[in-house]
């Protein structure tokens, strides 16, 4: 059976990135800045039809 | 048309052909059309991801969808940058290992040749009719703008992006991806720019955004929990996650994309790639809508986007029920237009301007409320759904964009629309050869021969495109019509692969136990409930797991030893 990782899943350095994960963790808080984002613009520019 | 975008139109389809041309010379053998010998770089490839998703559907339907209910399809994007970093962790690595020619392939490696059957015929129906959708929505923006024939359209359309992929296989349309990638993403910056300079001159950008404001256009984010609700940011995050994870994941259509790379680090950054400019992109093509709904402030809208849907009403006995709300919609709207004009005069002047937006705001809803009503004399005319969301941005391009930028906006209307269509005819061929033909047909033939009927399944995949785009006129909104059917298929799908991945225990007969019960149970859950269809992709995730994992767990205790 076939479920185990490849070894090579978290090797070398990726542009400015020392790893795989260290690129991984700039996208986890790439979405959630997204995420912050879009929900500082709901509160502030969401005038609600008041 | 003037003859200025007959020209840039023309540009565009000779200049697709000749790059298909000059790219496909060094494809070699079944290798090489289906999988461009391994070999393409990993920014080719980020590009031809994007392209592949976003369809002329999405450039269509997205900003129709935003122009009525402002920003908040975004939180469907927002889980996909994290899909994207599952993916390079988990399903990557997998593909790569084993040097599949389709995902399916994995799943026979790891289960039986029935499983890998059962998703690959899932896969090539689900995607067969959404190659259909795919090739439909150009032809509606012709058969507005040029008065076209829909049917001549498609063929139109179909022929060139069937003769181009026949040519180069998949390194023909990966390259052309980028470039009609490349053209969208001007394109959607010429849309934004040629919607700022048709406003009046005195209005700015924080007058642009104050108007949205008013009717809550810019609202992106929802965090009520309503599972019935398409879009908040559970649904999104939750429902769009699993969704995504499948689409990318499990999809032949994108799977293939990745495995063209050089390197496994290759395939990686390609999804990356994705991860980092997808958001972006369908922010500003959502901005497009509601940049057309504060338009619509200072130009006065049809009050049925759709020509075709008004005519039919025209000709029927109810004409006049139709001329009374054109005539109220007139009037409303001139109320709102001075309205507005007064309420920017006031901002000027440093004023209060909140009771101003009040009134915008009611007649921002009597509005809505007639464009509704009349959507609804639509249907109980027409005796079916109005899809009148579609035609909301080609008919801001036929009357509002000067010439030789029409042809262009069509020339990346058609690409976005080409650009999907080929990768999904690559796909259904790769799937259709490799994961039935060549495993059950003939297993020992010669490469050229895989080669020939790779080319025969891509001709009668196209074919077969064009008779699906015949129909799908009777479907609603295109955007959420092709997310919907992915959504009864994707999230077993899903299911699947992940028991792959992390059940050890699971075995074949439990996997496809498991997908015919994902996929009922969606069936069962659509029907009986009003949740709304992205939960659908974790309901059919979770039953395939729980299903292939339970009677993988029996089977072992059989097998064990006393």
């Amino acid at each position: 059976m076939d479920t185990k990782l490849p070894k090579e899943a978290d090797s070398g350095r990726i542009g400015i990135f020392p790893s795989w994960r260290w690129l991984y963790g700039a996208v986890a808080v790439y979405t959630a800045a997204w995420i912050v984002v879009l929900y500082v613009l709901t509160v502030t520019l969401d005038r609600g039809a008041s | 048309m003037s003859g200025l975008d007959w020209g840039v139109f023309a540009l565009y389809f000779s200049g697709v052909i000749a790059f298909a041309v000059y790219h496909s010379r060094r494809n070699r053998g079944v290798e090489g059309y289906l999988l461009a010998n391994r070999r393409l770089p990993w920014a080719a490839i980020g590009l031809s991801v994007m392209a592949t998703q976003a369809s002329a559907i999405t450039f269509i339907g997205t900003t129709g969808q935003a122009f009525d209910d402002g920003m908040e399809f975004i939180q469907f994007y927002l889980p996909q940058p994290l899909a994207m970093v599952i993916l390079c962790a988990v399903f990557v690595p997998f593909f790569y290992r084993l040097r599949v020619y389709t995902a399916y392939e994995y799943l026979e490696h790891r289960f039986d040749a029935k499983t890998r059957s059962f998703a690959s015929f899932i896969f090539l129906v689900q995607r067969g009719i959404g190659a259909g959708i795919i090739l439909y929505a150009p032809a509606i923006v012709l058969s507005v703008i040029m008065e076209w024939d829909e049917t001549a359209t498609i063929l139109i359309m179909a022929v060139v992006t069937v003769a181009y992929t026949l040519m180069g296989g998949i390194t023909a349309v990966v390259w052309t991806d980028v470039v009609q990638m490349l053209m969208m993403f001007a394109g959607i910056a010429v849309a934004l720019v040629a919607l700022f300079a048709a406003l009046p001159a005195e209005v700015g950008v924080s007058d642009v955004v104050y108007i949205g404001g008013i009717q809550g256009m810019w609202s992106s984010i929802d965090l009520s929990w309503d599972p019935s609700n398409q879009y908040t940011i559970w649904s999104g995050m939750i429902g769009g996650l699993f969704l995504a994870l499948a689409y990318f994941g499990t999809d032949q259509s994108q799977v293939q994309r990745y495995l063209t790379a050089k390197s496994l680090d290759q395939s990686r950054l390609a999804l990356v790639f994705n991860a980092f400019f997808k958001v972006p992109m369908q922010f500003f093509i959502l901005a497009i809508g509601v940049l057309l709904f504060v338009f619509y402030h200072f130009e006065r809208p049809p009050l049925v986007f759709n020509p075709a849907e008004v005519a039919v009403v025209e000709a029927s006995g109810r004409a006049g029920e139709l001329a009374a709300l054109e005539a109220e919609q007139e009037r409303v709207h001139a109320l709102r237009l001075g309205e507005t004009v007064a309420l920017l005069d006031a901002r000027d002047a440093g004023a209060d301007v909140s009771d101003a937006a009040g009134r915008i705001a009611a007649y921002d809803a009597e509005l809505a409320g007639l464009r509704q009503d009349a959507k609804a004399l639509v249907t109980e005319v027409r005796g079916a759904a109005s899809n009148d969301v579609n035609y909301v941005f080609p008919t801001y391009l036929v009357q509002y964009i000067p010439a030789g930028i029409l042809g262009l906006m069509i020339a990346v209307i058609f690409a976005a629309a080409m650009s999907s269509l080929d990768s999904e005819l690559t796909a259904l061929a790769g799937a259709t050869v490799i994961d039935f033909y060549k495993r059950y047909v003939r297993a020992d033939a010669a490469d050229a021969h895989y080669l020939a009927v790779s080319r025969l399944a891509t001709l009668l995949w196209g074919g077969l495109a064009c008779g699906v785009a015949l129909f799908a006129g009777r479907l609603g909104s295109l955007i959420e019509a092709v997310n919907l059917l992915g959504s009864y298929f994707y999230g077993s799908l899903l299911g699947v692969f992940l028991l792959a991945f992390f059940v050890k225990r699971a075995d074949g007969t439990g996997a496809f136990l498991g997908l015919a019960a994902g996929m009922a149970a969606v069936g069962v859950v659509s029907v009986t409930t009003s949740i709304a269809f992205l939960w659908y992709n974790v309901v059919g995730a979770v039953v395939v797991v729980a299903v292939g994992a339970l009677l993988g767990g029996v089977s072992a205790r059989r097998d064990s030893p006393a």
